[in-house]
């Protein structure tokens, strides 16, 4: 079951390891280059993709004094250096500015310290995020330089641009990010070599092949190198929207679901934890050094218990060794394996703790059951859900919830017919007020709620039996579709179908204009011939790095994972992505957000509500009163 | 020809020579009348007239403020004019020989070497007051100037024109010297300072600390050797200190004992210091042991410390001076018995056709492969070119006798001289010696040559080595382009038949220069062989020809420069909304990411865009719902907006839309009505949320008119209602109510929603109205009410669910177990 068999010595490890080494020495050059103490404001986005790079005791150890995050509020502070890394985002602009214009009234103020400011972003600077600053009144004297951080490395297969704002940009028609997606690979492809093959489907996907061709001509990479990573795949989450709606059933995905990973880092209640006494929210990381969690995180729910129940026998049985030991040899023995055991151990408690929460809020829980129910038989029969959903609406139920099944069902059935499209679009409006008209023109756009257009052969039914999406003898036969518990993801099954000896770039091709769009092709990058002869002296299986253009689910992810287990696969897959994505995630991506001034509102709201709320109190007592009153005349007539 | 140790001076263990480079090709040049700079690495040499000495008139050779510049065989390169204005303070070279120039307001001018301004830089403080320079210092690509109120500045690097101000301790007094370590040189990385004063003080000032060291005499004179490890001062009662820059170590102490201030300290090599007491017409030379030497001249000097030695001019000539490595002794050396000198000795017999050279070379064959590397070296330090090809040629011929000797080393080594050997002769003029060659890199050479306009000979090394020459040849075309006696065809064609096949060529740079000289249709034609987009577009900008810069922004998708476009477009007043419209029309890259930008900075262009680019009246609409949304208008202007929406919807024919936006309207009447009936906030909440809030305040009557204005389903307000009846706690009424009207969503949610509210008896009320028997079960045992719930499944004859029960109850509870 683990992963780890053959992947240590993959070739393709040693380019990404030099990549992960430049990264963090360009950064640590950035520290550098800014003498003395120093105070970091940094890019909430930011800080983990940052943790991913480095441990924080490194900061320390370079005069980062401090590390805060970045917003507009005032603070104070006595350092002389501030470093600000920043994501080249309009947004982010003013609140830089607002920090840096403070800084520098407080400094005229008094004979204070002069203070530096420095604005270094992350990966490049752009034209337009400078202009803004300039129009923002911040002076000539700020230093920008630039965080070279395109891809981060998340795990050992799976590399991010953690831009979680690309799928909104692409709502929008704003694809301007695909440069910076593309900028991403020209630059990985200086320590892991030119990819020689490069596949797309979808409309983005296709762009971003042609913008990886040009940038190519453009930049000076060395052709000599010998290629890691033989094929790109690059699909658009466009292309399917279906699966992030359903829910994601293996551990991580689960995980995901219910508490949300971020930066492989998930925050939990302490009480899911077993911790009682604590407050503050217990932080995990998530990735491939918890051996345990690599076994566990591609597992259908079903499965975590029963498997770690046979790990806690095991590791029960290890600890019986120990008086089993006849000699000291035995003795010596096991002392050498106990730090392992107690490593294990302690991360079993930790995940058998976890599995029980979820355990609570899941299979415990007939909301997530009905749910789960409906979602299975919309993907496995196209049965519609209408007054599940109806009903939902009317117990005015988290509106996100709602419209992931609603758009499930919309995708599933082809579009909705157009008196319950209406209706549908009525309830969440006056249930959830009248701001929802952009959310739901979004979703339209993205095809993902939308009017029947009379049958189609193009639909989910179709794809479903064409491409042999529902296996319910999942847990027995490891496929990939115990991801979903019997519904394996669409893009998961292409990219078997490609690499598929049987099948290939044909049927691929076929397939996916029946299905999904005309944009399908395939591209070759020019490598010299002294790489072209290292390649074929290679004798591991090739690798393939399959790129989601606007993110991908843990589901799908740990659905490659086991793709690369199974037999009939000659090709060994890695992922990379925009970002990390999920039903949810895509679906709030389409809210728009009113107001800039967020806090202020938020403040505002408070004050107003405690006055309405005294009022409400004096409203209800003149009631009351009024109530007594009418009793008392009631019963004076009475009398 | 004779033996070149016979040039040789020893001195202090060491060999020195002092060798004479070139004749000075000036005339009538007195260097005591000038100021002087030389650029390191053989470099060109600065004169300005020095306004402190009182000069013969007919000496002087121009009225201009100018400098001049030689190249260190005296041939004049330019007379540089810096400016009538203001006075120079100091100056200095660039490595790639720009000229620095410091003026007496704290101005910084780089200059090329013909006089062209390349960068200006002006020392400001926030509060704008205008410093002084009281002294200042160039080195390499940075500047420190120390104003007459004693404030420090540092330009560490002159390309990112940034000045750092070092904060200057109060007692610094009156300064007599200063001097900098660079920053390559210090521990922390950034510029140190030193600075000495009349109170016998010296600070070690560095950016954010300084040290403070007292000496018993004032100190005149501050110099630091070429590595930075050492710094030699010299104080008023003429004693010559040299210390460790970390002030660790103390390694030489030497008495003058004379009041004569030296000239110029300098050094040779790392570890010898060099004083020119011009007015005793000497210049003495003392090493680390307190040794010293006398070199006497009737002439005025300057001196030129070099990484490797040290160079002299006098008025008449210029010399180097150095120290002779061990391999050149070994070889040069009278009485010599090393292996290098018995090959070379060889070498020379083999000319003379002899063959006793072949007898010594076959008896030392271990040694061979060593004398041959060091003839080798020895001919990289030799500037004649006689010697060198006798060294080379005992190496190519001990080199015969192995077969296994890297041939690389010879070959390098010869096209190396070859290099050097052209850039040493007069016409050049640039003594670079082998290993200030190495240190200064091909790069740099290649670039001093194109500075100088020595585009041929530049070119020509180029190809010799092997190296690309695209740089070259770009900089000569940008000159080319500049020529006035040729038409505009005649560049273009003898610009493209000399790079019209060479790659990485930068054409847009060769354009640019071609718009600077007003060539607009040159430059445009030149553009065109451009192959990069993000050099076309911001030069197609600069000569204001926005439409095509923005088709070749779009062609490479880069959004950064497509901002570009789209910024220079909206700031130009020449540009009007029509021709900008015109000019985006079809570009729906270019319109997004503007709209993009207008939702930030510019929401009036924003319904234009919309409805001349994207032709789409809902988008519109919707447009006008965000800006309605708004919390910065009131609520009129938030009416007559949305008002103004249902236009665009009716247009686009989005009924929907256009429904729910007149719902929306009608809602927020409402609820300006209730809010001022009631002295309560509605405004903002949705339908469901207002019609709650209504019950919740017992205005039943409202709330069934919000039922029917906005056709609220019966499912739907039965769920409001229950909640907010529940939300006050109206149980009774909640209870009337299920009683008096049937409920459409049945009674499992009342059941549910006393649970929540933890009022179980109220939900006892309601179990037996629950349609399901398996239902009200499990409503009973969620209560403790396991009688009930017993009674249910006998009812229900369901005898499993009868077990369950049992199962739950406490056994004092006398529940049957059969039916």
């Amino acid at each position: 079951m683990s992963s780890k068999i053959d992947l240590d010595n993959l070739t393709y490890l040693k380019g990404v390891k030099s990549y992960r080494e430049f990264v963090e020495k360009e950064f640590l050059n950035i520290l550098e280059s800014v003498s003395g103490k120093k105070a970091i404001i940094i890019d909430p986005d930011l800080v983990g993709a940052l943790s991913l790079i480095l441990e924080i005791p490194v900061l320390k150890e370079h005069n980062v004094d401090k590390l805060i995050p970045l917003s507009s509020e005032p603070f104070k502070t006595q350092i002389k250096k501030l470093v600000f890394l920043v994501r080249p985002q309009m947004s982010s602009m003013k609140k830089v500015a607002d920090q840096i214009i403070q800084h520098e009234q407080n400094q005229t103020k008094k004979d204070s310290v002069e203070q530096n400011f420095y604005v270094f972003f992350v990966p490049r600077v752009t034209i337009i995020c400078k202009k803004i600053l300039e129009q923002l009144g911040v002076s000539g004297s700020v230093i920008y330089g630039e965080f070279h951080l395109d891809l981060i490395p998340f795990d050992e297969d799976v590399y991010s641009l953690a831009n979680e704002k690309a799928f909104r940009d692409y709502v929008l028609g704003d694809i301007s990010s695909l440069y910076y997606v593309s900028r991403a690979l020209v630059s990985i492809q200086s320590f892991i070599g030119i990819i020689p093959e490069i596949y797309y489907m979808g409309e983005h996907s296709k762009i971003l092949s042609e913008m990886l061709l040009r940038m190519r001509q453009e930049s000076d990479l060395d052709d000599s190198l010998t290629p890691q990573v033989k094929y790109l795949l690059l699909v658009d989450r466009e292309n399917d929207l279906l699966t992030p709606m359903v829910t994601q059933l293996n551990y991580e995905g689960m995980i995901d679901e219910l508490y949300g990973i971020n930066h492989t880092l998930v925050e939990l209640e302490p009480s899911v934890l077993g911790k009682e006494g604590k407050i503050e929210k217990e932080k995990m990381v998530l990735n491939s050094n918890d051996f345990l969690f690599t076994e566990l995180r591609d597992l259908n729910m079903a499965l975590v218990a029963p498997f770690l129940v046979k790990k806690a026998r095991s590791v029960s049985s290890q600890y019986d060794t120990r008086k089993k030991a006849r000699n000291i040899g035995d003795l010596k023995n096991f002392i050498k394996k106990l730090p392992n055991i107690q490593r294990e151990h302690a991360s079993l408690g930790t995940h058998i703790s976890l599995t029980m929460d979820i355990g609570a809020k899941t299979t415990g829980n007939s909301d997530f059951l009905e749910r789960l129910d409906y979602e299975l038989n919309l993907l496995v029969e196209s049965q519609q859900c209408d007054d599940y959903i109806e009903d939902r609406i009317a117990q005015q139920k988290d509106l996100i919830s709602v419209l992931r099944i609603l758009c499930l069902q919309s995708m599933v059935v082809g579009g909705l017919k157009n008196k319950k499209f209406d209706f549908f679009r009525n309830e969440i409006i006056q249930t959830y007020g009248y701001k929802h008209i952009f959310t739901l023109d979004s979703l339209e756009k993205l095809g993902m709620l939308k009017k029947s257009e009379g049958r189609s052969k193009r639909g989910f039914a179709q794809i479903r039996k064409t491409l042999d999406l529902i296996d319910e003898n999942y847990e027995n036969t490891k496929h990939f579709s115990s991801v979903h518990s019997g519904y394996a993801p669409q893009i998961i099954k292409l990219v078997q179908i490609l690499f598929n000896s049987k099948q290939g770039y044909n049927v691929f091709q076929d397939l996916v204009n029946n299905f999904y769009t005309e944009n399908v092709g395939r591209k070759k990058q020019k490598i010299s011939i002294q790489a072209k002869e290292e390649m074929k002296e290679n004798t591991e299986k090739p690798v393939c790095m399959v790129f989601f253009v606007g993110g991908v689910t843990f589901a799908e992810i740990s659905a490659i994972r086991i793709l690369n287990q199974m037999e009939q696969t000659d090709v060994h897959f890695i992922i990379g992505t925009t970002h990390i994505t999920n039903g949810n995630k895509i679906i709030e991506s389409t809210f728009e957000k009113v107001e800039d001034n967020i806090l202020k509102k938020k403040k505002d709201e408070f004050l107003r509500n405690k006055k309405i709320k005294i009022r409400e109190k004096q409203q209800e007592q003149l009631q009351k009163q009024l109530l007594k009153k009418e009793k008392q005349e009631k019963g004076k007539k009475k009398n | 020809m004779e033996n070149p140790s016979v040039h040789w001076n020893q001195f202090d263990r060491y060999y020195y020579q002092k060798r004479l480079v070139f004749h000075m090709g000036w005339n009538e040049i007195d260097l005591d009348h000038y100021l002087i700079e030389s650029a390191p690495f053989g470099g060109l040499i600065a004169l300005l007239r020095d306004d402190q000495k009182i000069i013969n008139i007919k000496n002087i050779k121009t009225n201009k403020n100018c400098i001049f510049i030689y190249t260190c065989s005296g041939k004049l390169i330019s007379e540089l004019d810096y400016g009538h204005k203001q006075r120079v303070k100091a100056f200095g070279w660039t490595l790639d020989e720009k000229l620095i120039i410091v003026y007496d307001d704290c101005e910084i001018v780089v200059f090329d070497i013909f006089g062209e301004k390349i960068k200006t830089k002006c020392i400001t403080s926030r509060d704008s007051t205008v410093h002084l320079v009281y002294k200042a210092k160039v080195w390499n690509n940075g500047v420190v100037i120390l104003t007459k109120k004693n404030r420090l500045f540092i330009v560490e690097n002159l390309s990112q024109p940034r000045f750092e101000e070092y904060s200057v301790p109060e007692n610094l007094g009156i300064v007599s010297d200063l001097e900098i370590l660079q920053p390559k040189f210090s521990l922390t990385g950034h510029t140190e300072v030193f600075v000495s004063n009349l109170a016998k003080n010296l600070f070690i000032i560095d950016n954010d600390q300084t040290l403070e060291i007292e000496f018993q005499e004032m100190i005149t004179h501050l110099k630091v050797s070429p590595t930075g490890r050492l710094l030699a001062y010299y104080t008023e009662t003429g004693n010559l200190h040299v210390i460790s820059t970390d002030f660790r170590s103390h390694f030489l102490e030497f008495q003058m004992n004379s009041k004569i201030k030296p000239k110029q300290i300098a050094w040779c090599s790392s570890d010898t210091v060099l004083l020119n007491f011009e007015k005793k017409n000497t210049l003495l030379m003392v090493a680390p042991s307190q040794s010293f030497l006398k070199y006497e001249y009737d002439e005025p000097l300057y001196l030129m410390t070099e990484e490797d030695g040290i160079r002299i001019f006098t008025n008449s000539c210029c010399e180097f001076l150095s120290k002779v490595p061990e391999v050149v002794v070994n070889i040069f050396g009278i009485g010599s018995t090393s292996f290098s000198s018995l090959l070379y000795d060889a070498s020379q017999s083999y000319e003379k056709e002899s063959s006793k050279g072949d007898e010594v070379i076959r008896s030392k064959m271990d040694q061979l492969p060593k004398a041959i590397t060091d003839c080798i070296t020895a001919s990289s330090w030799v500037f004649r070119r006689d010697l060198q090809k006798k060294l080379l040629n005992a190496a190519a011929i001990g080199k015969s006798y192995l077969d296994n000797f890297v041939h690389d080393i010879f070959a390098d080594m010869c096209k190396d001289l070859r290099v050097l050997n052209e850039v040493r002769g007069w016409e050049i003029g640039m003594p670079l010696t082998y290993r200030q060659f190495e240190k200064i890199g091909i790069d740099l050479l290649i670039e001093r040559l194109i500075n100088r306009k020595h585009h041929y000979v530049a070119l020509k090394i180029c190809e010799y080595l092997r190296i690309r020459k695209d740089r070259v040849l770009v900089r000569w075309a940008c000159q080319k382009v500049k020529s006035e006696n040729e038409t505009d065809e005649q560049i273009l064609k003898s610009i493209i038949s000399k790079l019209g096949k060479e790659e990485n060529v930068s054409f847009a740079s060769i354009a640019s220069v071609a718009y600077s000289e007003s060539k607009n249709d040159l430059a445009i034609k030149l553009l065109d062989y451009e192959k990069s987009a993000s050099e076309q577009v911001p030069l197609l900008i600069n000569m204001k020809n926005p439409g095509l810069a923005l088709v070749k922004a779009i062609e490479c998708a880069n959004p950064d420069l497509i901002y570009l476009v789209l910024l220079y477009l909206l700031n130009n007043e020449d540009i009007n909304e029509n021709s900008l419209f015109q000019i985006l029309s079809n570009k729906d890259m270019a319109i997004n990411l503007l709209i993009k930008y207008c939702k930030y900075k510019k929401k009036d262009l924003l319904y234009k865009l919309y409805f001349q680019l994207k032709r789409d009246p809902k988008v519109v609409g919707l447009l006008k719902i965000t800006e309605s949304l708004s919390d910065k208008i009131n609520l009129e202007m938030k009416l007559k907006i949305r008002n103004e929406s249902l236009i665009a919807f009716g247009v686009s024919k989005n009924n929907f839309l256009k429904k729910i936006t007149e719902d929306n309207i009608k809602l927020v009447k409402l609820q300006q009505d209730y809010q001022q009936r009631l002295e309560l906030v509605f405004i903002g909440l949705s339908i469901n949320q207002t019609t709650a809030k209504l019950l919740e305040l017992d205005l039943e009557k409202e709330a069934k008119k919000m039922k029917k204005t906005f056709k609220i389903p019966n499912d739907r307000y039965w769920w409001i209602k229950l909640r907010a009846l529940a939300k006050r706690h109206r149980w009774k009424k909640l209870y009337t109510w299920a009683k008096n009207e049937k409920s459409p969503i049945g009674y499992d949610p009342f059941v549910e929603i006393c649970i929540k509210n933890r009022v179980g008896n109220e939900a006892l009320n309601y179990i037996p109205l629950v349609k399901d028997p398996y239902n009200q079960v499990k409503f009973y045992l969620r209560l403790n009410k396991f009688e009930q719930a017993a009674n249910i499944a006998i009812k229900e004859k369901n005898q499993n669910l009868l077990q369950h029960v049992k199962s739950l109850a406490p056994k004092n509870l006398n529940i049957p177990s059969h039916i």
